[in-house]
């Protein structure tokens, strides 16, 4: 329910496990799904958010929570050309510790992050995927994300042949 | 038959492999954070990811993973044309950044050069928001842009040691650029033209067109000047600009060749401005809107600033202002006349090289003409930072020499 704190509006987000977060209008914002809905006048209520669940929203929120821009009535004014560089090292160094989760957790967290639509979540952990596999061979990166090459021998090259000019 | 059976196999495995269970959508977002080579070769892990990369979203190309592998001009146009022509056709990319800086220059053998310019109209035409080239030093002597670029969806566009002409900096058609950065590059051009353009950093790059290059991008919040060679460029107005950085170490065509010293003649056509736009502002009304402002010159010889002086306009907005020894040779009145009108600075930053000028700041305390007339100074100025630097040369790394909040009356 849209309700009224120390002037900030709130808004509910409830997970499918029946979980409810209350958040700042802001900060759910920071979601372009959200906004969308929040701006088309569709957020009177608790909004559901389909899909996920109460752990991967948590941490969701606490990311939006960390990078809604502080944008307060006396931030904008008072920080000059030196904060912003600092705050967005403060942030990089945040981001790096809120990514240390296991795989599972980090497929579920990008999967929230494209349908809610975060572009800074949905970089962060592509972002960490892609460093794990980057740099291996092909059978190192099929292990790691326990890939099953389902190719017959001659297809593979086939394709190989067809890609040639990428493999040299 | 063994087909099924694998086929069987392979589909009962799925389960465990949770990255190919993501989305299409988000697969092809995953895929443009690997370089491009990398992710065109995951089509050999598994069927599911065949055709994934032809969807990529953002495309990285760059040498990094090619240590020991040679890279000709020839080889990034063959690279470059089967990525993009082998792209599935309409698939939109977000982000283009062609990064090589190691390229071999072969054009004895070839008598070519990469083909950027039609890499960025292919990239425009998939609605690219974000465009980076960098190319490997000299390459600005034969790699060119001139022709405008049109989009509608291009936010921003960093282009490094290209040869940039005619009118490729004519931006009236890219509605939506708001960041240009344009480093190490030679600019044979007129004019820099945006309405939209909100962020401008030049820095390294040569102005080359007779006359001075206009910039004329009225919309403009940050602009850095940094290391130009060649005459200081023209800027027109530029209401909403916050903070501005102008730079100048090595500028060759704004220098005096009749002064003694080390200073400029103050007499002379070129110090007086009586050259070719009859006597006005060069940069300071340009930059006359700015709250944040640096201005940084390392030859006192070159006029830059001062001939600007004698047409000074009121820095109506102006709160924090840092110069270097130009305001304070041969003479003060480079501060003075910064002073005078700068109505409400309210922090004062003079860095200064050690030697000559410790004498200089020590004036500022006991020049009685300056203090004689607080009147026109700022009532709001809080702070003034003397910063001064073991040698001109140095710079960033200047101790503190000096850091009193010393309070104007």
């Amino acid at each position: 329910m849209a309700t009224r704190e120390a002037g900030k509006k709130m808004i509910m987000l409830k997970s499918p496990d029946g979980m409810e977060f209350e958040v700042e209008e802001a900060v759910a914002m920071e979601s372009q799904t959200i906004r969308k809905m929040i701006e088309d006048d569709c957020a009177d209520t608790a909004i559901l958010i389909p899909n996920i669940n109460s752990k991967i929203l948590s941490r969701v929120i606490e990311y939006c929570n960390k990078h809604v821009p502080t944008t307060g009535a006396t931030g904008a004014a008072a920080s000059d050309t030196v904060a912003p560089a600092a705050l967005a090292e403060d942030l990089k160094i945040w981001d790096a510790e809120f990514i240390k989760v296991n795989r599972a957790t980090r497929f579920d967290l990008i999967q929230a992050a494209s349908y809610l639509n975060i572009k800074g979540l949905l970089d962060l952990t592509s972002q960490t995927t892609i460093d794990t596999i980057s740099d291996n061979s092909l059978e190192e990166i099929r292990s790691f994300l326990s890939t099953k090459n389902d190719y017959l021998p001659e297809e593979e090259q086939t394709i190989r042949r067809e890609n040639q000019w990428a493999f040299q | 038959m063994p087909h099924t059976s694998k086929a069987k196999k392979a589909l009962k495995s799925c389960g465990e492999d949770r990255i190919s269970d993501l989305p299409d959508d988000i697969l092809h977002h995953v895929l443009g954070f690997l370089q491009a080579d990398e992710a065109v070769r995951t089509c050999l892990l598994a069927r599911r990811w065949r055709y994934l990369w032809k969807f990529m979203r953002r495309l990285r190309i760059n040498d990094a993973g090619r240590r020991g592998k040679s890279t000709t001009d020839v080889f990034l146009n063959k690279f470059m044309s089967y990525l993009l022509l082998l792209r599935e056709p309409g698939s939109t990319l977000d982000e283009v950044e062609i990064e090589y800086d190691n390229l071999i220059d072969d054009r004895h053998f070839n008598y070519d050069c990469p083909w950027v310019d039609i890499w960025i109209r292919h990239a425009l035409s998939c609605q690219a928001q974000v465009l980076t080239v960098k190319l490997h030093k000299e390459a600005h002597f034969y790699v060119c842009l001139d022709a405008p670029l049109v989009s509608q969806h291009l936010r921003r566009l960093e282009i490094y040691e290209v040869k940039l002409e005619s009118n490729f900096l004519n931006f009236s058609s890219c509605s939506a650029l708001e960041e240009l950065k344009i480093k190490n590059c030679n600019l044979k051009t007129n004019r820099i033209l945006s309405q939209s353009l909100k962020h401008l950093s030049i820095t390294g790059s040569a102005f080359l067109s007779k006359g001075r290059i206009c910039i004329s991008v009225p919309n403009l919040l940050s602009l850095q000047l940094i290391n130009y060679r060649t005459a200081t460029p023209l800027l027109e107005s530029m209401p909403s600009l916050e903070t501005a950085v102008i730079r100048s170490d090595y500028n060759i065509s704004d220098y005096c060749h009749n002064g003694v010293a080390g200073e400029c003649c103050g007499i002379c056509a070129d110090c007086s401005g009586n050259d070719d736009h009859n006597g006005g502002c060069v940069l300071l009304r340009g930059l006359s809107h700015s709250r944040n402002l640096a201005l940084i010159q390392a030859n006192p010889r070159t006029f830059t600033f001062k001939r600007d002086l004698r047409w000074c306009p009121t820095f109506s907005k102006l709160k924090n202002l840092l110069l270097n020894d130009w305001c304070v040779q041969p003479d003060l009145r480079g501060l003075v006349s910064m002073l005078e009108h700068s109505p409400i600075l309210e922090n004062l930053t003079l860095q200064l090289c050690k030697q000559k000028k410790t004498i200089s700041a020590l004036e500022v305390e006991e020049n009685p003409g300056l203090m004689e007339k607080p009147a026109a100074i700022s009532g709001y100025l809080e702070i003034i930072r003397v910063k001064c630097e073991e040698d001109s040369v140095s710079r960033g790394g200047g101790e503190l020499w000096a850091d009193d909040g010393c309070t104007v009356p």
